[in-house]
């Protein structure tokens, strides 16, 4: 599944990024923690769930949904 | 003192770089929550003891490779001045995610100190400093940036920085390859550095390369390099905290508070419940107390001047004129708006500080994001239903400056509480109880024209910034007073000098032009004035929009000095006094001020609402925005409510035609808009949008 399926509250553990990611938002994203394996919970979405807010290495940040795409998570139980 | 110490402060997006700028230099710029305060690079200097001190505040960074233009200006001043002292705040509440920033700072071997920001009474990390000193290599120094805690020790590491030696964990990965590749275009002593940013792809040093050698650089390079890298930083990270820091697992967002105000269905409510009562406290009760006392003060204290001069010119010399409309009305109007901009200023600061406004913007970027604005433009907007001069002082701090001229371009659209007397009277005489519709009409007229001339303002001259990457989320804070307070004194006293004195010059000539003829004669009413003159010439322009009697375009002539004045120069013009009936004074076509028709009296009530912003706020807009765009929005606006205008004239002239009610007409420009709303909006959504920054994705779409 991918990083903007997750349900309010629901966590997930990175596994890959989708191959049509832009590599410099790939290295963004590595560079702010979302490195394989790295758990992420989906904290809040905002009102036309266009931004996600999520929680990872115990910090919280904003994404747009567009963004959250390219970020694939393993397994059905993370 | 010729020894200067010099050097660069930087640091993540909201780690307080800019309240600790503030802090060392004694400036005083505002110390917003949100994205990146600083978007030039600024510099301060002051004195430590014998030393001179001197730094450079670079924008926000996240990591030197980099993805905002920015962030680019920032990497770039970098490695340019790199042997200069670098100051890194960390935010201790974030201190996993900054310190991946200094490890790059690290790697690249600087002069470095780090300052750990602990901005909370209980902080969510305790720190070690001395072990994870040490783990670092680098010096790390516990301030607070808005208090101004630590900074003695923070200016005495700066002073007797060493450069840091490069960490270990970078030797893992077999650079020798790379390094002999990129020997000759690079510093010999880098190498490791720019090898591991070969490794991360950066696009930095791709550039530097020629294209063969990064093409045989990519060759070494394995498929996850980059992840390995990040990883790397991330695994010395944990591994150096686990010794140093206790850290409690204290995520925001969650919080109970967070639950409601971040609700999907109660958020927008409690936004809007928040901002009318910031609204109601700014502009009536507690604000209008303020303003009407202060108004009354001035009176007072201009009574024994006046009746002074009085006794010498005789009543009705222009000298007693000119103090009392020009200059002591202007004075009364200046006080008038001191309590609303300190109100409202204060209303702001506690709710950006708190870290609500970041919740704002989170929760309604999908919204105003669509249109260009942001969760503080609609707070400006909306305080403009109050009064449009004093709410566009509000957008002053907005970091984008393109949202800053188009939010106070658009304030004056929105209805202002100064043109609601005029809706009450004139409406009420024509409408009757149904004018309650009429005036929502008005007021929603004004929204809607505002919103649609943002979208018009985003897709042409003034587009707001790219959307940024990620959004930081604050906790709630409790506000400092000391900095709330310091805010509304830096306002209250810039709105005087600046906006007060060209007030009152305004004042003179609008008072010169309604009391003397072209041939300079004083006369004691408008009548005969150039004012009335400059009407009558004006007149016939109105004639398409169903008003073309002198005594109107006088009135909307006067109406610029303040939206209050329309109306009683209406009734000044027509000689309306106490009960006498206003709608046959207002349909005898022997009176100044003559309406033909129901539809003409709807026109002229919609062209006042929206024509041209008042003396005040055109005050306001130059001092904000510049002379060039004031005169443009008031331009535009001009042409906008003439347009705007002469199509609800015409529809509700062809209306009447067919006999519609009046009533019946307000519902049907309501649909007539609000269908026009929908076309509108549904041009938006197939609108494709880029997924953030253009220039780093270049796919999307082509500009």
């Amino acid at each position: 599944m991918i990083l903007s399926e997750l349900k309010l509250g629901q966590e997930g553990r990175i596994e890959a990024f989708s191959e049509k990611c832009p590599v410099k938002i790939k290295r963004r994203l590595l560079d702010l923690g979302f490195i394989t394996g790295t758990k992420v919970r989906l904290v809040r979405k905002s009102i036309l769930s266009k931004v996600v807010l999520l929680e990872l290495r115990g910090y919280v940040l904003s994404l747009q949904k567009k963004i959250a795409n390219y970020v694939i998570l393993g397994g059905k139980n993370g | 003192m010729d020894d200067v110490t010099e050097y660069l402060l930087v640091g993540n997006p909201n780690t307080g770089k800019t309240s600790l700028f503030n802090k060392l230099t004694k400036g005083n710029e505002h110390v917003g929550n949100w994205h990146g305060v600083t978007v030039e690079e600024k510099i301060g200097q002051y004195v430590y003891f014998d030393k001179q001190m001197r730094l450079v505040d670079l924008p926000g960074l996240y990591s030197l490779s980099t993805l905002s233009y920015e962030e680019g200006v920032a990497r770039d001043y970098f490695y340019k001045f790199s042997e200069k002292r670098i100051l890194l705040i960390c935010d201790a509440n974030n201190l996993a995610r900054n310190l991946y920033l200094a490890l790059n700072l690290i790697e690249y071997g600087c002069r470095l100190v780090i300052a750990v920001n602990n901005m909370d009474k209980v902080p969510k990390n305790k720190i070690n400093y001395k072990k994870i000193s040490e783990k670092f290599g680098v010096d790390f120094v516990s301030i607070d940036a808005n208090k101004g805690y630590g900074l003695n020790e923070l200016n005495e590491k700066l002073i007797s920085v060493e450069k840091c030696k490069p960490l270990k964990y970078v030797q893992k990965f077999n650079l020798s390859k790379i390094k002999q590749e990129i020997a000759s275009f690079f510093d010999k002593k880098k190498l490791d550095y720019f090898a591991t940013k070969c490794l991360e792809r950066d696009e930095y040093v791709i550039e530097k390369l020629p294209k063969e050698t990064w093409e045989k650089v990519e060759e070494f390079l394995p498929k996850d390099s980059m992840e390995m890298v990040a990883r790397a930083r991330y695994e010395f990270i944990a591994s150096a905290m686990e010794s140093c820091v206790e850290t409690t697992n204290v995520v925001y967002g969650q919080s109970k508070l967070d639950k409601i105000m971040m609700n999907k269905f109660l958020s927008l409510p409690i936004f809007l419940l928040l901002l009318m009562g910031v609204f109601y406290l700014t502009f009536f009760s507690i604000g209008k107390f303020l303003s009407d006392s202060l108004v009354q003060l001035v009176n007072l204290a201009g009574q024994p001047l006046l009746s002074w001069l009085s006794g010498i010119f005789g009543e009705s010399s222009w000298i007693v004129s000119l103090l009392d409309t020009a200059i002591i009305d202007g004075i009364g109007t200046i006080f008038s708006f001191l309590p609303q901009v300190a109100l409202l200023f204060l209303f702001l600061s506690i709710l950006e500080d708190s870290g609500y406004l970041a919740r704002v913007a989170f929760m309604f970027e999908d919204i105003f994001g669509k249109v260009g604005l942001s969760g503080k433009s609609v707070y400006t907007l909306l305080m403009g239903f109050g009064c449009s001069s004093s709410a566009i002082l509000t957008a002053r701090n907005m970091e984008d400056k393109n949202a800053k001229v188009k939010t106070a371009l658009l304030t004056p659209y929105i209805s202002c509480s100064a043109k609601f007397p005029l809706y009450l009277v004139i409406g009420g005489a024509f409408f009757g109880v149904n004018n309650i519709f009429y005036i929502m009409g008005l007021y929603l007229l004004g929204v809607i024209l505002s919103i649609f001339m943002s979208y018009i303002f985003e897709k042409t001259v003034l587009k707001s910034k790219e959307q940024s990457f990620i959004l930081e989320f604050p906790p709630y804070r409790m506000p400092s007073f000391k900095r709330v307070g310091k805010v509304l004194y830096e306002n209250v006293k810039l709105f005087i000098q600046r906006v007060g004195t060209l007030l009152i010059s305004m004042n003179v000539i609008v008072w010169i032009l309604s009391n003397f003829t072209f041939k300079m004669h004083y006369v004691p009413s408008t009548q005969g004035s150039m004012l009335e003159t400059l009407g009558k010439v004006i007149a016939p322009i109105f004639i398409p929009l169903g008003f073309g009697s002198w005594g109107v375009s006088s009135s909307i002539l006067a109406g610029i000095i303040a939206k209050e004045v329309i109306i009683t120069s209406i009734v000044m013009f027509n000689g309306i006094n106490g009960k006498g009936d206003i709608v046959s004074s207002l349909t005898n076509h022997n009176n100044p001020v003559y309406f033909a028709g129901i539809p003409n009296v709807l026109s002229f009530l919609i062209f006042s609402s929206i024509y041209s912003p008042c003396v005040t706020t055109m005050a306001v807009l130059s001092k904000e925005i510049g002379k060039k765009w004031t005169w443009l929005g008031i331009l535009i606006q001009l042409v906008v409510s003439y347009i705007v205008t002469l199509f609800f004239f015409n529809v509700f002239k062809a209306m009447e035609s067919f006999g519609v009610t009046p009533v019946l007409m307000i519902i049907l420009a309501f649909v007539v808009v609000l269908v026009s709303v929908f076309v509108v909006i549904d041009r938006l959504k197939k609108k494709k949008t880029c997924a953030f920054n253009c220039s780093a994705c270049g796919k999307c779409h082509k500009r």
